[in-house]
C-alpha cells in the first residue's frame, strides 16, 4: 500500500511538474511570437538607368535576406527604378517606374505571372510612380501626364485613366475618394494649371471635384481615417534652396487646420498616435495637432540618407537607409518601444519600399 | 576685362616683334615650335607615349577616338558618333586625365572632361600621352597624366571621301602650302554625317527584342585655317577651329524602354590658339601663346509631359603663358608665367556668369649629373586659386645606361580644382569644395635593340579629397563633398618591333587596381567603377607592294559599373578586333599624286559589348574610303 501511495504520489508530482512544464512551453512560444516581428518584401530602386531594380525577401524565420528573388525566379532584370510594391491575394504587384511596367508575379514562387506595359492618356510611356487597391482594382499615379491608371486586377488591363493635377506620384484612398499628391515635378511656376495642388476624386465618377492648394512639390500624403484629417507633406526644392513642411486639412470641408513648417522631409505615415515622418536628422514624429515634434530616431550616420520607412500594426519600426544610393542599403528593425541598437539587414541600391507578408 | 586687355596687348607686342624684326628668314625655321605649353624637351622625363597619326589611320578611321584606342589608349564611350568620348590614363576617371591642344588645354571648367568627339581628326600631327601626373606642366586636372594633340604640321594635301554603316558620310578636304608668299599655311574643311541608328538588343517586356538605337545621329562641320612664319630668330605659329555639331543624346538601355530619343545637343566651338617662339641670344629663348575658346552648348531635352529640361551654356576660355628659357651646358631652366580665365554663363532659371581666374607661375629646369648618363628635370608650379596657393613639385631622374637601357623616376604632386559643376550647380554644387589632390610615383625602364623596342612601367598613385557625391539631406538630391580617396596602382607593358616600313608591331598591355580608399567599411579596398584589372591592346601592320593591311585588338578586362564589387555589378569583358586593307595608287603614269581606296571592318568578332552601363556599342561595321593626296 505504500509503495501505491509513493507511486501514486510520485505520479501526482510528475504530472504537476509536466503541467507546469506545458505552461512554461506554451508561455514561451506565445513570447516567440510576439517577437519575431513579420517577414517582409523590399524593393530597391537601383540606380537611374543602370536597369538594377531588385526585389528582396526578409526572412524572420530563419533570420536570412533572400536577395534578387525576381532575377533568380526569372532570369532577367526587373527594370529600372522600381517605386512601389503590394500584395493582394496570391500576387505581388510591383511598379518599375522607369520601364514603365507594372510586373505582376507569384507571392511565394516569385515568377513573373505579366508584365504590364503602362500607357498615359497620351498612348505614350508612363512614369508610374505609386498605387493603392480599392475593391477590384489598382489606381497608378503617372507622373509623365496628370492622371491615374485604373487598372482592372481580374482581367490584368487598363481599364482607364482618370485626369488629376500635374505629375502626380503619392496616393490614397479613403472614403470613396482618391487623394492624389501633384508634384509638377517641383515647378515653381504659376502657369502650370494646378500646380502645388491635391486632388480630390470621386471614384464612383471617376471625376476630379477638389483640388487642395498645399506647396511647391507636394509629395506626400496619409490619412488620419479617425478624425477624418488628410495630412500633406511638401518639399520645396528650387534653384534658390530648399524648404518644406506638413500641413493638415479637415476632409470634410478641406479647409487647412494646420501648417508645421519642418524642412525637408522623406515619407509620412500617420498613426493613432502621431506623425511620423523623416528629415535628414532622423525619425520624428509629431502630435496630431502639428503642435510639435519630436526626434525619436536619430540618423547618426554622416552621408546617409534613410528614404522611407514603415511601422508594423504591433509597433515595431522599419527604416530603409539608403545611404549613398549607390551601394547597397540596409533595414533598421526597431522592436516596439526600443528605440536603440536596431537590427540591421543588408538590402539592395537604394531601398524605396518595405511590405509586410 | 583688364585681363584680357593684358592679354592683347602681350599679342601685339608679340605679333609687333615678330613683323619688326627687319630680315625675314623664309627657310627652314631655326627654331622648331613647341607643341606643348611647356617646352617638349621636357616630356622625355616623363613616362610617356608618342603616338604617331599616319595619313592610313586618319582615312581608315572615323574619329579621333578610334585611332586612339587601337594605340593603347583607353577610352571611355557611349556609343555611337554623337556619344561623349573621354581618355583615361591608367584607369583614371575622364577628369583626372587633362586632353590639350598645342598644349593648351581644352577640360571644361564646367565639368573637367575634354570631349574628343568634337576635335577633328585629319589636322592631328601627333599625341603624346604622359602616363604621369602632369599639374607640373598643365596645372589643374593633369592627376593622373596628360594628352596632348599636335597639330603644328603643313605637309599634306588631300580630298577624300568615306562611307559606312549606319549611313556615315564624310567628306574631307586639307590644303598646305608650304611656301606661301613665304608663309606656311593650311586650310581644312570637313563634312562629317552619320544615322547613327545601329542595331541593339532589349528586354522588351518579358522577352528580348532587337531595335535600332535611336537618337543616335550626328552631323558636324569642320573649317580650320593654320599659319606658321619662320624668321631669322623665331617662328610664330596661329591656328583657328570652327566646328558645328548636331547630334542625339540618347539615354541609357533600360527593361522595356530607350532613354531620351528626343534629347538632343547642338555645339558650335571656335578655337584659337597662336604660339610664338623667339631666340634671343644662343642661350636664351623667349616663348608666348595666347589660346581663346567660345563654346556654345545647347541641350533640348523636352519630355512627353512638357517637362522641359533644355539648358543652354555658353562658356570663354582665355589661357596666355609667356616664358623664358635659358640654356647653358649642361643643362636648361624655365621660368613661365600663366594666366587662364574661364567664364560659364548657364540660361536656366538662373543667369549668372561664374568666373574664375587662375594665375600661375612655373619654375623648372634640367641638369645632366653625369653628362650622358644622368639627367634631373625638377620644378615647382604655384597656382593662385582665391586665397590659396596651390603647389605642385615635380621631380624626374633620367639615366642612361649601357646596352640601350633607360630608366625614368618620376614622382609629382598634382591637382584638379573643383568645376563649376561641383561649386555651383543649384542643389548640387558646394562653394565650400577644395581642391583634389594626387601623389604620383612611376618608374619606367626602356630597353631598345635593333627593331626591337620594350619597356616596362610600374606605377602608383594616391588620390586624396576627391570630389564624390553624397546625399547632403532626406530629399534624394546629392552634393558634392571632398571625403573620398583612392590608389591606382600597377605595371603598364609596352612592346614594339618595326621591319622599316615593311612590318610595324606594337603591343599593350596593363594590370592596375584602382582602389577605394574612403575608409568606408562597404567600398574600402574595393574597385572603384569602370576600372578594368586588365587591359590590352595590339596592332599589327605590314605593307605588301600597294596593299597596307593592319590588324587591331583591343581586350578591356571585367570591371563593375558601381562601387563595393556587387557580383551583379560587373560588366563583362571584350575582345575586339578591326581589320583594315587599302591599296595605294597612283591613277596614271602622268599623276604626282597618289591614291588609295580601302576598306576598314570594326569588330569583325561581332561583338556585343558596353564600355559604360546600358550604353550598348556598334557590333560589326564598315568603312570604305577614296583619298587622293596630291
Amino acid at each position: 500500500m505504500k509503495n501505491l501511495n509513493l507511486f501514486f504520489s510520485r505520479l501526482l508530482l510528475l504530472f504537476i511538474f509536466a503541467f507546469i512544464l506545458a505552461s512554461c512551453e506554451d508561455k514561451i512560444e506565445e513570447a516567440i511570437i510576439v517577437d519575431i516581428p513579420l517577414d517582409a518584401f523590399v524593393i530597391n530602386q537601383g540606380g537611374y538607368g543602370l536597369n538594377t531594380a531588385s526585389l528582396l525577401f526578409l526572412n524572420f524565420q530563419t533570420d536570412e535576406v533572400e536577395h534578387d528573388i525576381y532575377i533568380n525566379a526569372n532570369g532577367s532584370e526587373l527594370g529600372d527604378m522600381a517605386n512601389d510594391i503590394l500584395i493582394n491575394g496570391d500576387k505581388i504587384y510591383i511598379l518599375v517606374s522607369n520601364s514603365g511596367i507594372l510586373e505582376i508575379i507569384n507571392k511565394e514562387t516569385y515568377k513573373s505571372e505579366a508584365a504590364i506595359n503602362l500607357k498615359n492618356v497620351n498612348g505614350e510611356f508612363a512614369y508610374p510612380q505609386n498605387m493603392e487597391i480599392y475593391e477590384d482594382k489598382i489606381y497608378i499615379t503617372d507622373a509623365s501626364a496628370s492622371n491615374i491608371i485604373v487598372f482592372d486586377i481580374a482581367s490584368e488591363t487598363v481599364s482607364g485613366t482618370i485626369p488629376t493635377g500635374p505629375n502626380p506620384e503619392d496616393i490614397e484612398i479613403y472614403d470613396g475618394m482618391i487623394y492624389t499628391a501633384n508634384t509638377a515635378y517641383g515647378n515653381t511656376s504659376n502657369t502650370i494649371s494646378g500646380n502645388r495642388t491635391v486632388s480630390v476624386i470621386d471614384i464612383a465618377s471617376e471625376k476630379e471635384i477638389k483640388q487642395i492648394t498645399v506647396g511647391t512639390n507636394t509629395k506626400y500624403i496619409d490619412i488620419d481615417e479617425d478624425n477624418n484629417v488628410l495630412y500633406v507633406g511638401y518639399t520645396d526644392i528650387t534653384w534658390e534652396g530648399k524648404t518644406g513642411g506638413i500641413k493638415s486639412y479637415d476632409l470634410g470641408t478641406y479647409e487647412e487646420i494646420n501648417s508645421f513648417d519642418v524642412g525637408i522631409i522623406t515619407d509620412l505615415q500617420v498613426n493613432e498616435d502621431g506623425i511620423y515622418f523623416i528629415t535628414s536628422s532622423g525619425l520624428n514624429k509629431a502630435n496630431l495637432s502639428l503642435g510639435n515634434s519630436e526626434l525619436i530616431i536619430e540618423n547618426t550616420a554622416e552621408g546617409e540618407s534613410w528614404s522611407s520607412f514603415n511601422i508594423s500594426s504591433s509597433g515595431d519600426i522599419w527604416i530603409l537607409n539608403a545611404k549613398d544610393y549607390t551601394i547597397n542599403g540596409n533595414a533598421l528593425y526597431f522592436e516596439n518601444g526600443k528605440l536603440t541598437s536596431p537590427s540591421s539587414y543588408e538590402v539592395g541600391i537604394a531601398p524605396i519600399e518595405i511590405i509586410f507578408k | 576685362m583688364i585681363f584680357l586687355k593684358i592679354i592683347l596687348l602681350v599679342t601685339c607686342l608679340q605679333i609687333n616683334y615678330l613683323f619688326a624684326s627687319d630680315t625675314l628668314v623664309h627657310t627652314t625655321p631655326s627654331v622648331v615650335v613647341s607643341d606643348s605649353a611647356w617646352d617638349e624637351s621636357n616630356e622625355k622625363y616623363f613616362p610617356s607615349q608618342l603616338i604617331i597619326i599616319s595619313q592610313v589611320n586618319k582615312v581608315s578611321s572615323i574619329d579621333l577616338s578610334e585611332i586612339l584606342k587601337t594605340k593603347g589608349l583607353y577610352i571611355r564611350e557611349y556609343g555611337g558618333l554623337g556619344g561623349i568620348k573621354t581618355v583615361s590614363i591608367r584607369g583614371s576617371v575622364p577628369s583626372h586625365t587633362t586632353i590639350s591642344l598645342d598644349g593648351f588645354k581644352l577640360n571644361s571648367s564646367q565639368n573637367n572632361i575634354a570631349d574628343l568627339s568634337i576635335l577633328p581628326k585629319n589636322i592631328i600631327k601627333e599625341a603624346s600621352v604622359i602616363k604621369a601626373g602632369a599639374s607640373l606642366i598643365s596645372g589643374s586636372g593633369s592627376m593622373a597624366g596628360g594628352l596632348n594633340l599636335s597639330t603644328n604640321s603643313f605637309e599634306n594635301t588631300s580630298v577624300g571621301i568615306s562611307y559606312g554603316s549606319f549611313g556615315t558620310r564624310i567628306f574631307d578636304g586639307i590644303y598646305s602650302n608650304n611656301n606661301f608668299l613665304g608663309n606656311k599655311i593650311q586650310v581644312f574643311a570637313s563634312y562629317l554625317g552619320s544615322g547613327g541608328d545601329y542595331p541593339v538588343s532589349f528586354q522588351k517586356d518579358k522577352s528580348v527584342v532587337d531595335t535600332l538605337r535611336a537618337n543616335s545621329d550626328f552631323e558636324q562641320l569642320n573649317f580650320s585655317l593654320a599659319h606658321n612664319i619662320s624668321y631669322k630668330n623665331g617662328t610664330f605659329f596661329q591656328r583657328i577651329i570652327a566646328n558645328e555639331s548636331k547630334r542625339g543624346s540618347p539615354g541609357a538601355v533600360i527593361r522595356n524602354a530607350l532613354e531620351n530619343t528626343a534629347s538632343r545637343v547642338n555645339e558650335k566651338q571656335i578655337i584659337y590658339l597662336s604660339k610664338n617662339k623667339i631666340i634671343l641670344d644662343s642661350n636664351v629663348i623667349l616663348s608666348s601663346g595666347l589660346y581663346f575658346k567660345y563654346l556654345n552648348i545647347e541641350w533640348i531635352d523636352k519630355k512627353d509631359d512638357g517637362l522641359d529640361l533644355g539648358v543652354t551654356y555658353i562658356s570663354r576660355d582665355i589661357q596666355f603663358y609667356s616664358e623664358y628659357s635659358h640654356i647653358f651646358s649642361q643643362g636648361s631652366y624655365q621660368m613661365k608665367i600663366f594666366l587662364e580665365q574661364s567664364n560659364l554663363n548657364a540660361f536656366k532659371g538662373d543667369a549668372r556668369p561664374y568666373n574664375r581666374f587662375i594665375p600661375s607661375f612655373s619654375l623648372g629646369g634640367d641638369y645632366e649629373i653625369v653628362p650622358n648618363y644622368l639627367s634631373i628635370f625638377s620644378g615647382l608650379r604655384l597656382d593662385y586659386w582665391g586665397e590659396e596657393i596651390i603647389y605642385s613639385p615635380s621631380v624626374n631622374l633620367l639615366a642612361a645606361l649601357p646596352l640601350s637601357l633607360k630608366i625614368k623616376f618620376s614622382i609629382s604632386s598634382n591637382y584638379r580644382l573643383p568645376g563649376f559643376n561641383e561649386l555651383y550647380y543649384p542643389n548640387y554644387g558646394n562653394s565650400d569644395l577644395s581642391l583634389e589632390r594626387s601623389l604620383n610615383y612611376s618608374l619606367d625602364l626602356e630597353y631598345k635593340i635593333n627593331s626591337f623596342s620594350f619597356s616596362i612601367s610600374p606605377f602608383y598613385t594616391e588620390y586624396e579629397n576627391l570630389i564624390h557625391s553624397v546625399p547632403k539631406d532626406n530629399s534624394g538630391i546629392m552634393t558634392a563633398e571632398n571625403i573620398s580617396k583612392a590608389e591606382s596602382k600597377g605595371v603598364e607593358f609596352l612592346g614594339g618591333y618595326r621591319l622599316d616600313e615593311l612590318l610595324k608591331i606594337d603591343v599593350n598591355y596593363t594590370r592596375l587596381y584602382v582602389l577605394d580608399k574612403s575608409g568606408n567599411i562597404q567600398k574600402n579596398g574595393k574597385l572603384l567603377p569602370y576600372s578594368p584589372k586588365n587591359l590590352f591592346s595590339s596592332s599589327l601592320s605590314f605593307n605588301i607592294k600597294n596593299f597596307t593591311i593592319t590588324t587591331s585588338s583591343i581586350y578591356s578586362g571585367s570591371r563593375y559599373f558601381l562601387p563595393a564589387e556587387n557580383s551583379r555589378h560587373l560588366m563583362e569583358e571584350y575582345l575586339l578586333v578591326d581589320l583594315m586593307i587599302a591599296y595605294n595608287f597612283e591613277f596614271s603614269s602622268n599623276s604626282t599624286g597618289k591614291t588609295t581606296l580601302g576598306l576598314s571592318l570594326k569588330n569583325i568578332m561581332d561583338k556585343e559589348y558596353q564600355v559604360i552601363r546600358n550604353y550598348p556599342m556598334p557590333k560589326f561595321n564598315f568603312l570604305i574610303f577614296l583619298h587622293y593626296n596630291f
